[in-house]
């Protein structure tokens, strides 16, 4: 789109009439059937959101049983298996990647960037529509005969498909169907993000000058992109496997006495396929968090963020170094020694760059202006969460100290610390921060900070302690620990303890849709730059921006995204879009 | 997997080349106004040819990705139970697609519209002939493999394997016959060759997917290459 456009005398740049955007005609080309990327990313939050309120009602259902077994009679073996499933699943693909790609990646890659539009607006919207048809088919599955698969959200086979797995009728069916589907769509949104990413941004706004939002998303998408075709051969191999009787994953299996049809197939290969999208999706979800954080600290505590180029080489390493760890999922999957040390290797050269960035985020703090408003709250919450996740990160990192702790609840208090909880937490505070932006109205800030007490101390209460219940070696995944000998019956106390809290937690989001649709109404008017920040999307000539984003003529970039507390400027910060004071109107 | 890693190594150069023309050792923080100048280099590909660039490097791990299960789970010495003279049938009809989708971009070059069409029409009827005569191939491995009282490994691949790339194919059809009607039926049709560059870009790469999967599947002349690419040792 900026093909035609170099800096014009005053500061701004033309739209070229040739450029001229589509626009929508009606009340349904306009909300509904889309094409502008920022309702599409609103769409994408919204039903990311819906989805994921039902993960979480999950979570309490799960919750229930193990703090209290026996107390909700509908919940069986089967039921809590499709109810540990789903949810993992829900909160990992149709909740976290959809909210930071699909509804972060399309409203702030255009705005943050000077562009108009995404480059493929009619895509865009087939993407998120392919999305929500994903999540439908996923929805169905609840209701299917049978019910949801319950295979555990990295859907190993055998067991998937075999008769003893709840769901094996259509739950599976369905949940991969919905898999493809989903991968389909991202593709569309994936190859919009990229190419926007690298062709339509503002002039002057060269790619040192991203804000480290766009960096994250952009290389998460990058990340995605080459991580979701596996987890689609998978996926496609097992749906042959389950409905047309193939044996890519299927050893000689016998059943009830019975010799299955099944033969010679390797479950292994799954685990390959599987954990090649699924460690490289924990940095899909994590990278746009670190960039979202990055802005978010920078612009509340009134400073620079501190080593910008470490941030963004960092960001580029990570995520090239996901790609050569996924087998640390697979340390007990009997692989030769040799491997697991060369995986355990990788695994710790990612703390270096995850370390700069954390370090760099504290000295962004350090002697800032630090404004603890909610989406800072947030952010501040995120890195010591995020922190903490990392650090038992090394332990599981090494072989031997993963044998005895595979498959107990350590592993599931790590992973919900470090990209359950922590990106989360950003999502919050970026919707606190953005919501201005996207509705013209502040969130209530003290709805604002009951929300982020009770979820962030609550979040602790509940994964700080379940690290101890892996220690003691209670395991994952099972139904009930009563009659386990190695588990001690202080274990249950912990873990009715860690029940309540959850339901407490879980109640609190209340507060947050509350504030949400309260405030589309209610909310303080928020004017066009409520944080005073520098970066373009709150530099539009009008809040929320209308189609097109810029008016008449596009921003011209002229200085990087973090140049707060400024000696001499007017105000304690300059927007990228200002010319130097001293030579304000100078050609570029 | 040698294959996948090498794949992706491939693509980590040429980003590590892109990325070393960005300037990312660049101060952002001490150069406001222009640090370089404004004007958009010329030689910058249009946003369609880059977005179908993206997507084929990603279709492309797809294939690669089916190259490495392929070989960790059938032993070279299982190859598929066909006839490979179908298969060399179809593809030098994919080769034909391809040659003659060139010829369409030159005749358009040169401003030979009604040649281009044509060459377009040759093209899409040859993609036609190639998912037939894959269509012929299933349906022969699908009656022999009722008859051994289930699908082996080998044939259940072939079918995984070129169902997808059909797939891509029939996609790719479905753009040449939308390039080739905008041609044909509109008045005064516009330029016609960069929708023709697109159309040849995907039918070459999936020429070359079809090339590593045939080589694969089948004894051929490179057949030995691809084993040492993805079956080391």
């Amino acid at each position: 789109m900026s093909d035609a456009i170099t800096g014009p005398q005053d500061g701004s740049a033309l739209l070229p009439e040739a450029d001229e955007l589509y626009h929508p005609h009606s009340w349904w080309t306009r909300y509904v059937f889309s094409q502008d990327a920022k309702v599409i990313a609103i769409q994408y939050s919204g039903t990311a959101l819906a989805i994921g309120f039902v993960a979480l009602i999950l979570s309490w259902l799960i919750r229930l049983q193990l703090g209290f077994p026996g107390l909700a009679a509908f919940i069986g073996p089967a039921e809590y298996y499709q109810l540990i499933t789903m949810h993992g699943m829900i909160m990992v693909v149709y909740l976290l990647t959809a909210v930071f790609l699909g509804g972060f990646g399309n409203y702030l890659i255009p705005l943050m960037l000077g562009a108009r539009d995404m480059v493929f607006p009619y895509l865009n919207m087939l993407s998120y529509w392919i999305y929500l048809l994903a999540v439908l088919v996923l929805v169905v599955s609840f209701f299917a005969p049978g019910g949801p698969t319950g295979a555990g959200w990295t859907l190993y086979p055998p067991q998937a498909i075999l008769a003893g797995t709840p769901g094996q009728e259509w739950g599976i069916v369905l949940m991969l169907i919905s898999l493809i589907l989903f991968i389909a769509g991202f593709t569309m949104g994936g190859v919009n993000y990229i190419v926007t990413v690298l062709q339509a941004r503002a002039p002057g706004m060269t790619l040192m000058r991203m804000p480290l939002t766009i960096w994250g998303i952009f290389t998460a998408t990058i990340l995605a992109l080459l991580a979701f075709p596996a987890l689609f051969v998978g996926a496609v191999m097992m749906l042959l496997d389950r409905l047309l009787g193939t044996s890519f994953f299927m050893p000689a299996i016998l059943e009830a006495g019975q010799r299955l049809r099944y033969g010679g197939g390797s479950p292994i290969l799954f685990q390959h396929l599987f954990w090649f999208f699924g460690h490289p999706e924990v940095y899909i979800v994590a990278l746009p968090a670190f960039g979202i954080v990055s802005d978010l600290i920078s612009t509340h505590a009134r400073k620079n963020i501190f080593g910008y180029r470490m941030m963004v080489w960092a960001i580029v390493a990570i995520g090239a170094l996901s790609f050569v760890v996924w087998a640390h999922h697979m340390y007990v999957s009997g692989m030769n020694p040799y491997f697991g040390f060369f995986f355990a290797t990788t695994t710790l050269i990612i703390a270096i760059p995850t370390a700069i960035k954390v370090y760099n985020w504290v000295l962004t703090l350090w002697r800032g202006d630090i404004h603890l408003t909610v989406p800072m709250l947030f952010a501040i919450a995120f890195i010591v969460t995020f922190l903490n996740g990392g650090l038992t990160g090394l332990f599981l990192g090494n072989v031997v100290v993963d044998v005895p702790l595979s498959d107990t609840m350590f592993v599931v208090a790590h992973f919900h610390m470090v990209m359950g909880v922590a990106p989360i937490l950003v999502i919050f505070g970026g919707i606190y921060h953005w919501y201005p932006k996207v509705t013209g109205r502040m969130l209530d800030a003290r709805l604002g900070q009951v929300h982020f007490w009770i979820t962030f101390i609550g979040a602790y209460a509940i994964f700080f302690p379940m690290h101890y219940l892996g220690l003691l070696g209670v395991p994952r995944r099972y139904y009930e620990t009563a009659g386990l000998g190695f588990v001690p019956p202080s274990a249950q106390s912990l873990n009715a303890f860690i029940s309540l809290v959850a339901f407490v937690v879980g109640a609190a989001q209340v507060v947050f849709l509350f504030n949400i649709l309260r405030s589309l109404k209610h909310g303080a008017p928020a004017g066009g730059n409520p944080w005073h920040a520098t970066t373009l999307e709150w530099q539009t000539p009008e809040t929320p921006p209308p189609h097109g984003n810029w008016g008449p003529t596009l921003p011209v970039v002229y200085r990087w995204p973090y140049d707060y507390s400024v000696p001499g400027a007017p105000e304690d910060f300059l927007p990228q879009n200002q010319p130097d004071p001293a030579h304000a109107g100078a050609v570029p | 997997m040698t294959l996948v890693l090498l794949y992706l190594a491939a693509l980590a150069v040429l980003a590590a080349r892109w990325l070393g023309q960005q300037h990312l050792a660049d101060r952002p923080w001490l150069t406001a106004g222009s640090p370089h100048p404004l004007g958009v280099p010329t030689t910058r590909p249009s946003p369609a040819r880059l977005g179908l660039g993206v997507f084929l490097a990603s279709a492309g791990l797809l294939f690669a990705l089916l190259v490495a299960a392929y070989a960790m789970r059938v032993p070279a010495t299982a190859p598929v139970p066909l006839d490979p003279r179908l298969l060399w049938l179809t593809t030098s009809l994919l080769v034909g697609a391809s040659l003659a989708l060139h010829g369409a971009r030159g005749a358009a070059r040169r401003g030979r519209e009604d040649e281009a069409t044509a060459a377009l029409g040759l093209a899409a009827a040859a993609g036609v002939g190639f998912l037939g005569g894959q269509a012929l191939a299933w349906r022969a491995l699908w009656e022999a493999g009722i008859a051994h009282q289930g699908p082996d490994a080998a044939a259940a691949f072939f079918c995984l394997i070129t169902a997808l790339h059909g797939l891509h194919i029939l996609a790719g059809l479905v753009a040449l016959a939308w390039v080739t009607a905008r041609g044909a039926l509109l008045p005064r049709p516009a330029d016609l060759g960069p929708s023709i560059a697109l159309c040849t870009l995907y039918w070459d790469a999936l020429l070359a997917v079809w090339l590593v999967l045939f080589g694969l599947l089948f004894r051929t002349p490179w057949s030995g290459l691809i084993d040492a690419l993805c079956r080391p040792g």
